[in-house]
């Protein structure tokens, strides 16, 4: 028994842990991840997206979950509750948010309690029909009544967005206790900072959040729509904008298909819709295509010289020369050897000026970029702790995965600070990327020491929603 | 390991079937006959000889497997509530202890939180972990010692009140205070004008925090924060003259802040922060240089302070050598002493100069001359010597100098050029005794008594370039001063033989008028009987003998002919008066 096995119990100061089943919600904008505090990645991985089915004319059923959202259903529209754009209210629809979010908690992780044999109304003669009733919905409301909740925000909240999340919480789903954290302040957590100057590239925004001592720094709390869904535009405009232009074309609609050479064009049977699909689902659809590309084949330039100031043909073609071929294959069969169009959709998240625009999008602002976002942040933080942050830039979220990105900030950082010593921890386990927040939660909710810091149900009965205000800071 | 089978073989026992029947790892010598290890080739099998194999070999068609056998029993488990006293709330959280002792009932076992709560005789535990929750101490007072000490022009008393809130909140954390410092200001356009005025921020700085913080710096705050602290600190002990030495210094500390201070001490990191990365590097660069120059001078010092410390005793040998010759006679053992020691030294130090030599900054430095010049000089000049007597000092520099030093920083740095080196070590005190020596006995004893009479120690204490140089000179003059001396008493003596010659001869005038001729020419047949030889002297020859008769002839003018010192032409010429003087 001298190795660690599940057995053994690890001891308690070691770590500082004392776990209560807390449960801890991180909903980003593309996922939501919910899971049990003190574990290490999230149980629970469901797209923030959700259906709405249009059954009949007043019957609307709404979908959640990735398995129910890929189905080429007529008159199934995919939506998103959160709003896209860099506001302080975050969500758009409260309504479904809620329900989306209870959803990611309760289909893996508490779902309703069996109650006791005697009591759970199956083994009851049938006289007292009413109360069984009764119970059962008081059961469904209060999904979560067991377990605390660690909720995560975006960095930049309204306080009636916060309240509006307790409520939800504790009035919604039953919790006994409830804490909300900054998703940047708990990605600092994640990779073991308290002082921390957090790069967050999600899919709807960029946040640039310095952390000190475990909190947040309001005034330096930089919010940019240069992210994943910017890239995946880029990717648009770039396959739209190519000499011959590139049809996207979501796996649904391909019956079949024959292998062509590259860059021919494709031979791939498409699917007769009777009633083709809403335009929503087409577009989530294709998403789901532009992730593959975004995934597989862009990448940052990481070399010396800016793409927008022209960068040689020759330079660029010696950049690509020795690297792996980046073949991507459309559903449709058609495919392409990028080189240098695997650089350009993501160099406007560093140089607005070689961001692809046309009429609809238009060119990017440069202080939305992420050095100038890292500039602006520094700026307006205390003179002493800025070389602490530069120490300690920690890179989060699935946009930085994108090949060379931590090395193409590091060389824009120290360009731009050539004095303090500029260190970037980005973990190179891409789920400690993707769901650093989450582990940060994970961390922060089965510590022994933070259990003085829930709210608890009576504690907002007694001072209302505004609470979380004072104590969440 | 010895299974049942072995024990029972030893012991002669009857091999039981059980036995065999549970062997599930087989070797293949323990049963040779017996049953055949499936799942494995023949062959592998067969390469194992009668050698145990290395891994255990299982049968891999036998599926059953004991139950997990475990010497212990597994721990129970419970869900128990707790409480953090550092709640107010009292809330109630549960998380999953070992069980202490057995419980009399098994409902406490039950799932359903609430029951066990209800129904659990003795009160939820406290958390171990509420002991970290500490809290900071900030300055308390009342409204009458705030206006009779605390008064501020810039702060009202709600003002600071917040900041006192926020400070206690945050925990001392300044740049989070800053951060969330929003007091909404009423009366602030003087107190903004001012802050503008007094701060001289960076002009790239992005966002202006004390404008967006109501005005305040932090520095404002820190200053007023640390004001407060310290005259309540004050007010509690009754003056600085009661407090203890920690809260005295404390007390010193508060006053001291200066905001302006501050302020431009913030701003100076900031911009030394956000230099140009060609500045950062041009300051490596001059720092990695100064650290070089320094090493340099320390060595440079070192070197120095090796060479004065070895001129110490010397010099105080010197001084007791000049004053008494019982002290020279004496000092000689101390030299000697202090010859071998300096000898030790010098190959101590010889080392350490290899070293040194391989590590170019030293040949880059501009202190030291340059190691990988052919002289062999160093700073202190101490290796001037491996030139051996004949280097040139002070001789027409080499075509190409490294670089050009004015004639005062050679003699500082002992740097001197030599046209041609001889190869090989040589002492300056050799040179100085090879000086002294003359080619016969008689000379060298002559110089030996000019210096003596002159002053000069027979061993000089100090062989210095500069030193022996003196020396060489001198010496040549007190040669020159002998042979001159020796010429002048020849002459003296010719002219005595003449004047004796002359009043033998006055008498008899005749005699006395041939004889010079005679001589003359009896001069002039020698010389032409000699001619041959003494050619290749070219005409080195004595000054010739004026005077004297036939028979003077030098008796070893022949033997000697080669030899050009003065000592042999004053013999020659000291014989030949004698003989005139026989006569």
């Amino acid at each position: 028994m001298s190795t660690p096995n599940q057995f053994t119990v690890p001891n308690a100061t070691e770590y500082g842990g004392d776990e209560v089943s807390a449960i801890v919600l991180d909903p980003g904008y593309s996922t939501t991840r919910a899971g049990f505090a003190g574990e290490d990645v999230p149980k629970s991985v469901v797209p923030t997206y959700y259906g709405v089915l249009n059954k009949s004319e007043n019957e609307v059923e709404l979908l959640f979950g990735e398995n129910s959202l890929h189905n080429p259903v007529p008159s199934l529209e995919i939506r998103n509750p959160l709003l896209s754009d860099c506001s302080e209210d975050w969500v758009e629809d409260w309504e479904t948010a809620s329900k989306l979010w209870e959803y990611s908690i309760t289909s893996r992780l508490a779902g309703r309690r069996s109650t006791d044999p005697k009591n759970n109304g199956l083994n009851d003669p049938n006289d007292d029909a009413m109360d069984v009733d009764v119970d059962a919905m008081d059961d469904a409301e209060k999904a979560l009544e067991d377990n605390p909740l660690l909720m995560t925000e975006p960095s930049r909240t309204s306080s009636k967005t916060r309240e509006r999340a307790i409520e939800t919480a504790i009035e919604g789903w039953g919790v006994p206790a409830f804490w909300l954290g900054r998703s940047g302040v708990l990605a600092a957590f994640s990779a073991g900072k308290s002082n921390a100057l957090v790069v967050d590239v999600g899919a709807s925004t960029t946040t640039v959040t310095p952390v000190i001592d475990g909190m947040l720094l309001k005034k330096g709390v930089r919010v940019s729509p240069l992210a994943g869904n910017f890239v995946s535009q880029q990717i648009r405009l770039m396959f739209a904008s190519s000499q011959t232009p590139v049809s996207l074309t979501p796996h649904y609609m391909v019956l079949s298909k024959a292998p062509v050479e590259v860059g021919q064009p494709s031979q791939a049977v498409y699917r007769k819709f009777a009633k083709p699909p809403t335009e929503s689902f087409r577009r989530w659809e294709e998403e789901r295509v532009l992730t593959e590309f975004k995934e597989s084949v862009v990448q940052l330039w990481g070399e010396s010289g800016r793409l927008s100031n022209g960068v040689p043909l020759s330079l660029s073609e010696d950049f690509f020369k020795d690297k792996s071929k980046r073949i991507f294959e459309m559903p449709d069969g058609w495919n392409q050897d990028f080189t240098l169009d695997s650089v350009r959709p993501a160099e406007g998240l560093f140089d607005e000026k070689a961001a692809l625009v046309d009429s609809d999008h238009p060119r990017p602002q440069p202080e939305h970029t992420i050095p100038n976002l890292i500039k602006s942040a520094l700026g307006s933080c205390d003179t002493e702790v800025r070389p602490l942050l530069m120490n300690n830039v920690v890179v989060v979220g699935a946009g930085s995965l994108t090949q060379y990105f931590v090395k193409r900030l590091e060389q824009e950082l120290v360009a731009m600070y050539a004095g303090p010593r500029v260190r970037i921890y980005a973990s190179g386990n891409t789920v400690e990327r993707k769901y650093a927040s989450w582990i940060g939660g994970s961390i922060l909710g089965s510590l022994g020491t933070f259990h003085q810091m829930w709210i608890s149900k009576k504690e907002y009965e007694e001072h209302g929603a505004n609470i979380v205000e004072k104590r969440c800071k | 390991m010895a299974s049942r089978k072995d024990v029972q073989d030893i012991m002669g026992l009857p091999a039981g079937d059980n036995a065999v029947k549970s062997a599930a790892l087989r070797r293949p010598k323990a049963l040779p006959a017996q049953k055949r290890v499936t799942g494995i080739n023949r062959e592998i099998l067969a390469l194992h000889g009668d050698r145990a194999p290395p891994i255990s070999i299982v049968d891999s068609k036998k599926t059953y497997r004991g139950k997990l056998h475990r010497d212990y029993r597994p721990s129970k488990w419970e869900r128990r509530a707790f409480i953090n006293p550092a709640r107010t709330d009292g809330l109630v959280l549960r998380h999953w202890q070992q069980r202490k002792a057995p419980k009399p009932t098994n409902d406490a076992m039950d799932v359903d939180g609430q029951t066990v709560e209800g129904q659990d005789p003795d009160q939820p535990e406290e958390s171990k972990f509420a002991k970290y929750n500490v809290e900071v101490t900030v300055p308390t007072y009342d409204d009458a010692t705030y206006d009779q000490y605390l008064q501020s022009e810039d702060w009202s008393k709600e003002e600071t009140d917040y900041m006192l809130n926020l400070v206690q909140e945050y925990n001392q954390r300044w740049p989070v205070i800053i951060d969330r410092y929003d007091f909404p200001k009423s009366n602030s356009s003087p107190k903004r004008s001012r802050n503008s005025d007094a701060l001289a921020r960076p002009q790239d700085r992005d966002m202006d925090d004390a404008e967006e913080s109501g005005g305040r710096t932090l520095e404002d705050i820190k200053a007023r924060y640390y004001d407060i602290y310290a005259k309540t600190m004050s007010i509690s002990t009754g003056g600085p003259f009661n407090m203890n030495e920690a809260e005295f210094q404390l007390h010193e500390m508060l006053m001291k802040y200066d905001p302006e201070t501050e302020r431009t001490r913030k701003n100076l990191a900031w911009m030394l922060c956000k230099r140009p990365a060609e500045e950062v590097r041009e300051e490596e660069y001059l720092l990695s240089e100064l650290q070089r120059i320094m090493m340099t001078a320390q060595r440079f010092e070192a070197e120095r302070a090796e060479v004065r410390q070895r001129l110490e005793p010397v010099n105080a040998l010197g001084s007791a050598a000049g004053t008494t010759a019982a002290a020279t006679a004496s000092s000689y053992t101390a030299l000697n002493q202090l010859y071998t020691q300096l000898a030790t030294q010098d190959r101590n130090r010889k080392a350490r100069h290899r070293l040194s030599l391989a590590s170019t900054d030293l040949a880059n430095s501009p202190a030291m001359p340059s190691a990988g010049l052919a002289t062999p000089t160093t700073a202190t000049g101490h290796r001037d010597s491996i030139g051996g007597s004949g280097t040139k000092k002070g001789a027409a520099p080499p075509p190409q100098p490294v670089r050009q030093l004015s004639p005062r920083d050679e003699a500082r740095f002992g740097v001197t050029t030599h046209e041609r080196l001889q190869s090989g070590v040589s002492f300056r005190t050799d040179k100085v005794v090879k000086l002294r020596q003359a080619k016969s006995q008689i000379q060298t004893q002559k110089i030996g008594a000019a210096l003596t009479e002159l002053g000069v120690p027979e061993l000089i204490s100090l062989p210095t370039a500069r030193v022996v140089e003196a020396f060489e000179g001198l010496v040549q003059r007190v040669i020159k001063l002998i042979e001159s001396r020796k010429v002048v008493e020849k002459e003296e003596n010719e002219v005595r033989v003449q004047a004796a010659l002359h009043k033998e001869l006055v008498p008899g005038d005749k005699e006395g008028t041939e004889a010079p001729e005679g001589e003359a020419t009896g001069e002039k047949e020698k010389e032409k009987e000699n001619g041959n030889k003494t050619e290749a002297e070219g005409g080195m020859e004595a000054p010739p003998a004026v005077g004297g008769g036939e028979e003077i002839r030098p008796p070893s003018s022949k033997g000697n002919a080669h030899k050009r010192s003065a000592s042999v032409l004053s013999a020659a010429s000291a014989a030949s008066s004698k003989r005139s003087r026989k006569r």
